[in-house]
């Protein structure tokens, strides 16, 4: 079960190629679809530290991802500050708000959990929507700070999605070998038992719950600013909270590299179901249901369990 | 308004210690399959409310054996993955079936209303609320009288004991989730002739049942039935206080209050 990090040397290759790559200038079509690729790494690998790690799993993992998007458009309104700079501010408000809202809901057992994070992205939603400094209906523009030219536009916001993708998949790395991240295991596997042994339990959830909100909410953030537009219906579709939940589990929760490996295949899947013949009668998300629940039955440890029989 | 969706929530969430996240999907087919009897036939509303008792109850047993049931020994957390991957596929062929538009029931009665006792009411919600009585005191009577439905509270207090005992702890499961699908089926059809719906509603649904059934007291199927009142009264009253736009909120916020002083309910839950 317990699995070294398999090759250190591929990551590193993997992660000189991902860096080399944008300033060669390939073509924006391909630069756009890895840093789509990368932004839903971070939002897989984030929910993977609540959903996967801890157990509690999350329908509304776009509730701070949300709130990281209007963190930075609010900065950006009121002092021009560029993604990179509110990444933090974005990513600190949402793991506030994750604890604020963590403190009750985690004490409770796991479904009660995922309904409570479903409604409150629609509470958050219906908040940011109609809140007169979130500019209500209207939402708010975000552009400039950035690059002029296409490509050094592509290249910025690559670099960041990069950034951010490196730092989620670093952090989990590092609670795989901490004392934390053992006691969030604990947790999940015989809450009672892990209790009894001296583990904290909602001290050690909470700060799950926050980091995992941290790293979504950074991804808002930056997404802003791509998007130069945010406005409640937009960022708040449930797409990102299924997509955050699929991605994650077929690829293999509670590993470092399933909720990668799921988010390479299942974006590239969607792309294809999407922009193919296909994308007409739209079944991506039938068919990501679909493998979500083959997963579930199947093969809960997702692709991950599959390489390691 | 809401008992009607919560009573069937409650029944499996009581039995089976499963939330059935795609309850509200489950209810949303059923406003869709009588808009269309409605639509094509001609069919009352009403009629295929009957008619989908037995429809319902089928898709539930069906369900439950193919995706419930073989992992109903792992965690909670996996029956509630499966059936959130069901409720993702069952709204997007609902999306493809009958497009994302918005659709209304609107037979000859809807939007009539008469006077009783100085009071105005809506014939559609005088009617809908006749149906939650019916059902609900139905299903109560049931469950007290009958030994299927001892069975199933038996199952809901301690399935070890009632294995014990010598009831099909399964079967009693099997037949808990039809009748709360055919339940849902039927509060799909009362809540398809108030309210407008499309295919993401569903999520509304679901939490504002699942709020209903925690306030109720889980398994309390009477309980649920005062939740239920309650909270269509408190949203009354909130609609003449706040702007329409904040009502939601409220309720949410309620949820999540709710959940954090009284996770066992206003009423405790008493089994089923």
């Amino acid at each position: 079960m317990r699995k070294r990090l398999g090759r250190p040397w591929l990551w590193l290759a993997l992660l000189v190629v991902l860096i080399v790559f944008p300033f060669l200038e390939p073509p924006i079509f391909y630069m756009r679809l890895v840093s789509t690729i990368l932004l839903f790494i971070v939002l897989a690998q984030s929910w993977n530290i609540i959903g996967g790690y801890t157990g509690y799993i999350s329908f509304g993992h776009v509730t701070f991802f949300g709130i990281g998007a209007y963190v930075a458009a609010l900065l950006f309104r009121a002092a021009g500050w560029p993604p990179y700079a509110a990444a933090v501010p974005a990513g600190l408000a949402a793991a506030l708000f994750a604890l604020i809202v963590g403190f009750p809901t985690l004490r409770l057992r796991g479904p009660y959990f995922a309904i409570a994070t479903l409604a409150l992205s629609l509470v958050v939603e219906v908040a940011l929507a109609n809140l007169p400094f979130t500019g209500s209906g209207e939402g708010i523009v975000v552009r400039g700070g950035m690059p002029f030219t296409r490509m050094a536009l592509e290249q910025a916001f690559y670099v960041c999605y990069l950034a951010l993708a490196a730092l989620t998949v670093g952090a989990v790395v590092w609670m795989e070998r901490s004392k934390f991240g053992y006691g969030l295991r604990a947790i999940r596997d015989d809450q009672d038992a892990a209790l009894s042994v001296g583990v904290s339990g909602i001290r050690l959830k909470l700060v799950a719950f926050a980091l995992s909100s941290f790293f979504a909410g950074m991804a808002g953030s930056i997404y802003a600013h791509r998007a130069a537009y945010v406005s409640a219906p937009d960022v708040f579709t449930l797409d990102i909270s299924i997509k955050s939940l699929v991605y994650a589990v077929v690829g293999g929760s509670s590993t470092v590299a399933g909720p990668v490996i799921g988010s390479v295949l299942m974006e590239l899947l969607d792309i294809g179901l999407t922009t193919s013949v296909l994308g007409q009668i739209r079944i991506d998300h039938i068919v990501f249901g679909v493998l979500l629940g083959i997963v579930v039955l199947a093969a809960p440890r997702g692709i991950m369990g599959l390489t390691s029989r | 308004m809401y008992a009607l969706p919560a009573v069937g929530l409650s029944l499996i969430w009581g039995v089976m210690k499963i939330v059935n996240i795609a309850h509200g999907v489950l209810a949303l087919l059923g406003s869709y399959v009588a808009l269309t009897l409605f639509r094509s036939f001609g069919l009352d509303p009403l009629l295929s409310a009957v008619l989908m008792l037995p429809v319902f109850f089928v898709i539930g047993l069906l369900v439950q054996r193919t995706l419930v049931r073989p992992i109903v020994s792992q965690p909670e957390i996996s029956s509630l993955m499966i059936l959130f991957a069901f409720t993702i596929v069952l709204e997007n062929v609902i999306t493809r079936v009958w497009t994302g538009d918005f659709r209304a029931m609107t037979p000859s009665y809807s939007g009539v209303s008469f006077g009783f006792a100085g009071a105005n009411l809506s014939i559609v919600r005088t009617i809908t609320f006749a149906m939650a009585v019916v059902a609900v005191f139905g299903l109560d009577a049931f469950l007290m009288r009958t030994y299927t439905g001892k069975a199933i509270r038996a199952t809901a207090q301690n399935q070890a004991a009632a294995m014990l005992a010598g009831i099909d702890t399964d079967r009693t499961g099997l037949i808990a989730f039809g009748i709360g699908a055919a339940l849902a089926g039927v509060a799909g059809v009362a809540l398809g002739l108030i309210y407008s719906f499309h295919p993401s509603v569903h999520i509304l649904w679901v939490v504002k049942s699942f709020l209903v059934t925690v306030l109720g007291g889980v398994g309390n199927i009477r309980g649920a039935f005062a939740a239920g009142l309650l909270l269509g009264i408190a949203e009354s009253f909130l609609g003449t206080y706040v702007s329409f736009r904040w009502v939601d909120f409220c309720i949410y916020g309620l949820l999540l209050l709710v959940l954090l002083v009284r996770p066992h309910g206003l009423l405790r839950g008493s089994g089923a």
